[in-house]
């Protein structure tokens, strides 16, 4: 940066002037509140007047330091640095953005060359499975890094809650969306079977036939996909996720719970199975004394 | 190929004559809702006689003199309530027990709540069951008594039976699971991948809407569509409407089950089938099936889709008793217990069986010392029947 010396002169003689202004007007202000006579001088008055002072004499001095060549040259090099240092940390940050979109550009690249070839139906279901698999390997790890400080436990199990909580939207989104498709076969069928009734005769007015027709498709079609392997591993799966996830929410429900003092779950298990095992000793010494 | 031709107008034509028909319903529904709507359950007078933590004894007020003396204790499920054996005058199966002269006894599993997760199938079995039938016992001064099983209580009674035989005089089950290595039942091919040792870490006790979410699932189409459609089609119907409430009262009434009875239950049974196997451990001893010698009766459902008939039908081949009997009503789960037609058979053929069965008083010894001719005493020949009703 250039010198400017009228700038200089300009900053200078604002400061001197603050400076010499500011005396007298914080007498003022401290007059003001200690010398009415209708308060005594001792007390919060008193207090706050010393308190005045102090920030005054304390702004005097900054500003009397601030006049000095040596402190304003110092100044001026740390404002003409701070551009640079702002420059470079914006650099950084972006040179950081653009790798990450890079990252997942690629990533989705490789997701959209896994499907050799393009199937419709498969879309919907591999879909959420994609998007399941790729949380669990992209996003997870974020939420399992380590914690520090003194809240760290809290703070893990805050955040294992959230992964879990995610973990099991996804499974469960995957289950419903198993669920719904009989429903999408049973509509289907019904009209593949319309057609077939209107060309084999006057189709029935009533709709109530069609209804009961649809209804047993539905029926049929829920009692296949039920038998399946794959619904069955998938109604464990979501199970699982979904008690991984109780389990974390109350982790984090004990803490906030042992902050009011107020017993957990747990605690009252620890007491109901002593009290469990007490009853069955007591039973069988009452059935070995012929009580 | 013409095209199908599809007669859209009739279509619309009647949907039009079916809503204004639906509207008018509407009205006559708006007064049978908001009157008075008789749906309560369980009304047959009783008595609670006996009660240990949250299980109660009810013994139901006798209404006729008594054919069967020995007295019936009813083992109902831990899922759902005992009450639909009750479910409204006219369809009560444990009026007509009173009609047919049956002293009835019935366990109230209660409402479970958190300091009962650790009760496992011994303390079902071998502390309430048994103290249970220990007082019974003792009110009516008999050595045994009869015990009919229901569902999951079914499978209670059966190992109740196979390790205390002393104490029973007969027992019928029904609907009863005992072999439960089937492919035909879903609740059997699910059951293998829940994880059971998690679900009750989780929950402790498992939650009854749990349950009740599961067993609708089991058929989405009927069981929360269908059956929907019928109530609103028939909701100007005040009989129906009442009968309609009655069910649904009952269904959604689900106590929680005791987690390690939960825990059990799946691993020892629906994960292991060790109970048809002989291997069932329960209160350290090993549960035999042949110990259980008395007389059975067996009863299920050919359309049953939570206890299929592969799941009931293989218990009289296994047990050690030579008087059993297995009867295949056509009809499902509850069917058996709510559906007029099967209450007109069900009550009176095992009223009549157990009367069959009834213990013999033991002769006087006379003093004078005549010689007597022996009495005759009549052998029971070895009975095993089947039959569908």
């Amino acid at each position: 940066m250039t010198e400017k010396p009228e700038t200089d002169a300009s900053f200078m003689g604002s400061a001197n002037l603050f400076s010499s202004l500011l005396g007298p007007m914080m007498n003022n202000w401290t007059e003001m509140f200690t010398s009415s006579a209708a308060q005594p001088a001792a007390g919060p008055q008193g207090r706050m007047g010393e308190s005045i002072q102090a920030t005054a004499k304390m702004w005097q001095a900054m500003l009397g330091a601030m006049s000095e060549p040596e402190a304003l040259e110092n100044f001026k090099a740390a404002t003409q640095i701070t551009p640079d240092i702002a420059l470079g940390f914006a650099q950084t940050c972006l040179k950081g953005f653009l790798g990450f979109q890079e990252k997942l550009h690629e990533w989705i690249e490789k997701r959209g060359q896994a499907e050799d070839t393009f199937d419709a139906q498969a879309l919907d279901k591999e879909f959420i499975r994609q998007w399941t698999a790729a949380y669990e390997k992209e996003f997870s790890q974020y939420l399992k890094i380590p914690q520090i400080g003194l809240g760290r436990l809290y703070q893990e199990r805050a955040m294992q809650a959230a992964d879990k909580l995610n973990m099991f939207q996804g499974t469960l989104s995957e289950f419903m969306h198993a669920l719904y498709l009989p429903m999408e076969k049973a509509f289907k069928s019904l009209q593949e079977k319309m057609v077939e009734m209107a060309e084999a005769g006057p189709l029935d007015e009533k709709s109530k036939t069609y209804y009961n027709l649809w209804i047993k498709l539905l029926e049929g079609h829920y009692m296949e996909l039920f038998k399946q392997q794959d619904f069955v591993d998938r109604l464990g799966k979501t199970l699982c996720a979904l008690e991984e996830y109780s389990a974390a929410r109350q982790a984090v429900v004990n803490d906030f719970l042992k902050m009011y003092a107020i017993p957990t779950h747990n605690d009252l298990d620890d007491l109901y199975k002593e009290i469990y095992l007490l009853k069955k000793r007591m039973r069988a010494y009452e059935k070995k004394n012929g009580a | 190929m013409a095209q199908a031709k599809i007669p859209v107008d009739l279509i619309l034509k009647n949907l039009a004559q079916e809503a204004e028909m639906a509207q008018q319903r509407m009205g006559k529904a708006a007064d049978v809702l908001l009157g008075e709507i008789k749906a309560d359950i369980a009304t047959t007078p009783y008595d609670v006689v006996y009660e240990q933590d949250r299980v109660k004894l009810k013994h139901y007020k006798a209404v006729t003199a008594k054919q069967v003396k020995t007295p019936l204790l009813l083992i109902y499920a831990l899922i759902n309530r005992e009450t639909m054996l009750d479910l409204q005058p006219g369809r009560s199966v444990v009026q007509n027990f009173l009609e047919q002269g049956v002293d009835v006894y019935m366990i109230d599993w209660g409402y479970p709540t958190r300091k009962d997760r650790y009760l496992g199938i011994d303390d079902h079995v071998n502390m309430y069951i048994n103290d249970i039938v220990d007082f019974i016992r003792a009110k009516n001064k008999v050595p045994k008594i009869n015990i009919m099983g229901i569902c999951m209580g079914g499978t209670f009674s059966v190992i109740f039976s196979a390790l205390h035989p002393e104490k029973v005089q007969n027992l019928i089950t029904t609907v009863t699971p005992t072999h439960f290595d089937v492919d035909t039942g879903l609740l059997n091919i699910w059951m293998r991948s829940v994880p059971v040792d998690q679900i009750v870490k989780t929950y402790g006790n498992i939650p009854g809407d749990f349950l009740n979410f599961g067993f609708l699932l089991l058929n989405p189409a009927r069981l929360m569509i269908d059956k929907y459609v019928g109530f609103f089609e028939n909701v100007a119907d005040k009989t129906f409407v009442e009968n309609f409430v009655r069910m649904e009262k009952w269904i959604f009434d689900s106590p929680d089950i005791p987690g390690e009875t939960f825990r059990e239950f799946i691993r020892d049974c629906y994960q292991n089938n060790l109970l048809i196997q002989n291997k069932m451990e329960v209160g350290g001893k090993r549960v035999d099936l042949k110990k259980l010698t008395m007389p059975l009766l067996n009863i299920y459902g050919k359309f049953d889709h939570l206890v299929p008939p592969e799941a009931c039908e293989r218990l009289t081949g296994a047990v050690g008793s030579k008087d059993t009997e297995d009867i295949c009503l056509k009809t499902g789960h509850i069917g058996i217990y709510v559906s007029s037609k099967c209450q007109a058979e069900f009550a009176p053929k095992i009223a009549s069986w157990l009367k069959e069965r009834e213990p013999r008083p033991a002769k006087r010894k006379k003093k004078a010392a005549a010689p007597k001719a022996k009495a005759k005493v009549k052998k029971q020949p070895a009975r095993k029947k089947t039959a569908t009703l």
